[in-house]
């Protein structure tokens, strides 16, 4: 039998081994929808504490200021994907990739925003759900602020939560100048459903 | 409960089309059929049956449902619409189509090919009081902008306003010194008077006395006299007499004038309307602004014709004319001149004043402004703090007008009408 403490560090290392099976799995697929090659940073763990939100932005790798898009999902387990877009980035480059006419402006820009969000969001995760043999829904996704970085927007609520998980990957694509960065957050009170999935691939859900 | 699943689809105020991977549609529920006006759509090409569909970009849109097996979604505010569906309100509402927000996603099919569905939702309602939001937005936004300059305004009328109560202070304070100066002034002048009464005779007494002596003295005494005569310079003294009380009455004069121009000016005891002769209000501004013109303006040539009593107030007008006056030789750069005339039109049962000035003059992208109340090229607090806003209220308070013409580099003419008769006073 595992100490408390050992069976936490198995689950830490399979969800970061699912995640980053995950993350190649997605970039594959992104690179065939964009036809560009896509690089997706090895998932990072934080466990945050709501009050604690600038220890979290220190330990972040990246910090960058732009466009803040969020999508919730549920199923397996829920939660919310943050996405933020460094301002500047030339995400108008992949508008051809994805079959607008030309380079968006406008309400199209924040439409390409919104659907490379859904992109990212569902090929991360995607790989997650399938190795969990569930499945998992996503919302709509929507634009938090145009000029935020995420630690500033989530100071500036009262968040419901006390801890969360973060998940925290970046995103880039060869040839083009962006930078993007994604969080998948599940707030501490639906963590159980995520690690009783990991525990059942463990083969732990007994003790 | 299969018959009640599709009687829920076909009752469902939502759009469900669904299509094959070669984007055929294989079904479409009521909601499609009605707002497309078209029946039986199924086995037909999509993008026929909606030639107004973007084809590159849902064929690149269901690809990527395809790949990841997930649900893509538009939104009515980044795209309004995907099919050209009349709008939900014709009557009541303000676009002719339909707001929408639709979904795509993989329907998981026992077939060979995976199933695609697109759900339409009518999102003209949403659209309808978001637009409407907005526009008391911006409405709001508006005002707001229109109440912040209304407070700058008046921030900018209350720093005018000081302005314009310490002139008016300086002029009580003016009144008042012009006041008290006047008093020791008239004794002054009355003694110097009396002095040019008393050496007179003084001097009639010496001549007297002279020939006198002359008759009755030794030479050896006329000598001596006319020793002490020349000691003291008496004959200096009795030539220079006269002029230095001339100098003096001059001098009495000048203070007398100046006394009276800043009376006149502040007209504190005036500040009703009454009757007056505006060249006397102009001839008592330029005494005032004398020292402020001086050192720029060659020449004030005056050109005053007859003019009938005015109905006015006085010192309002006075004012005006001194930031007439001021304003022009702030526009001369070196040296210059003003022209000041006044006329009569009987015809018009008015009189007309001009004051034109030889100075840099005002751009006519600027003409337009220079009366707006609010128009100022100077530091606030600069200048007389009178501007040409104020004077143009005052001329309006008497029922005038005042305009002017201007050429940059040439000069500058304002031009003010004032009835002779008020109506209301």
């Amino acid at each position: 039998m595992n100490s408390p403490g050992e069976r936490d560090e198995m689950r830490q290392d399979a969800l970061q081994e699912i995640l980053n099976i995950s993350m190649g799995q997605a970039a594959d697929t992104l690179a065939r929808l964009i036809n560009e090659r896509v690089h997706l940073s090895i998932p990072k763990l934080h466990t945050v504490q709501a009050s604690s939100l600038n220890a979290f932005g220190k330990r972040l790798l990246r910090k960058p200021r732009g466009t803040l898009t969020r999508q919730s999902f549920n199923g397996l387990f829920r939660g919310e994907v943050l996405v933020c877009f460094e301002q500047g980035a030339c995400h108008a480059k992949l508008a051809n990739c994805m079959g607008f006419p030309d380079e968006p402006a406008g309400g199209r820009t924040s439409e390409l925003t919104l659907e490379l969000t859904n992109l990212l969001a569902s090929a991360c995760l995607k790989g997650v759900a399938e190795q969990f043999e569930g499945s998992l829904r996503f919302g709509p996704p929507s634009i938090l602020s145009t000029s935020v970085t995420v630690i500033d927007y989530l100071e500036r609520l009262k968040p419901l939560w006390k801890e969360a998980l973060f998940m925290e990957i970046s995103f880039s694509v060869d040839n083009l100048e962006m930078s993007t960065d994604l969080l998948i957050c599940v707030a501490g009170q639906d963590t159980d459903e995520l690690w009783s999935g990991v525990d059942r691939l463990l083969g732990l859900e007994a003790t | 409960m299969k018959h009640a699943h599709s009687e829920v689809i076909e009752q469902l105020g939502l759009g469900i089309l669904i299509i094959d991977a070669q984007f055929i549609v294989r079904y479409a529920n009521p909601f499609i059929e009605n707002n497309s006006k078209q029946k039986s759509l199924a086995g037909k090409s999509l993008f026929s049956l909606f030639p107004e569909l973007p084809q590159v970009w849902l064929r690149k849109r269901v690809e990527s449902v395809l790949m990841l097996d997930n649900t893509t979604y538009t939104n009515w505010h980044q795209r309004p619409r995907l099919f050209d569906f009349p709008s939900s309100r014709p009557i009541t509402g303000s676009a002719r189509l339909m707001y929408q927000s639709c979904s795509i996603f993989k329907l998981k099919s026992a077939e060979k090919d995976d199933l695609v569905c697109i759900t339409v939702y009518d999102s003209t309602p949403t659209a309808v009081t978001q637009q409407r939001l907005q526009n008391s937005l911006k409405r709001l936004d508006k005002e707001r902008n229109y109440q912040v300059e209304l407070n700058r305004k008046l921030e900018e009328t209350q720093s005018q306003l000081v302005q314009s109560e310490k002139l008016a202070g300086v002029g009580q304070l003016a009144a008042g010194v012009a006041h008290e100066i006047n008093n020791p002034v008239c004794f002054i002048k009355s003694n110097v008077e009396c002095l040019r009464d008393y050496i007179g005779k003084l001097q009639s007494l010496i001549k007297h006395y002279d020939d006198l002596l002359d008759a009755s003295l030794t030479p050896e005494l006329k000598v001596k006299r006319d020793q002490v005569r020349q000691s003291l310079d008496m004959e200096y003294v009795q030539e220079e007499l006269p002029e230095i009380l001339d100098e003096t009455d001059d001098g009495i004069t000048r203070i007398e004038g100046i006394v009276g121009s800043l009376k006149d000016f502040a007209r504190l005891d005036s500040g009703q309307w009454q009757y007056a002769d505006l060249n006397e209000g102009i001839q008592s501004t330029l005494k005032i602004v004398h020292h402020e013109l001086k050192y720029k303006v060659r020449e004030v040539e005056q050109d005053l014709g007859e003019l009938p009593k005015v109905q006015c107030i006085p010192a309002q007008l006075n004012q005006v004319f001194l930031n007439l006056l001021v304003n022009a030789a702030q526009a001369i750069e070196k040296t210059g001149s003003i022209k000041v005339t006044s006329c009569h039109m009987p015809e018009r049962a008015s009189v007309v004043l001009t004051f034109t000035d030889t100075g840099c003059g005002i751009p006519a992208s600027k003409l337009d402004k220079i009366f707006d109340p609010f128009f100022t090229t100077k530091a606030v607090g600069k200048g007389t703090g009178l501007g040409l806003s104020v004077s143009y209220g005052i001329i309006q308070s008497h029922g005038g007008t005042i305009s002017v013409e201007s050429e940059p580099g040439e000069g500058t003419c304002f031009r003010i009408e004032l009835p002779v008769e008020q109506d209301n006073h």
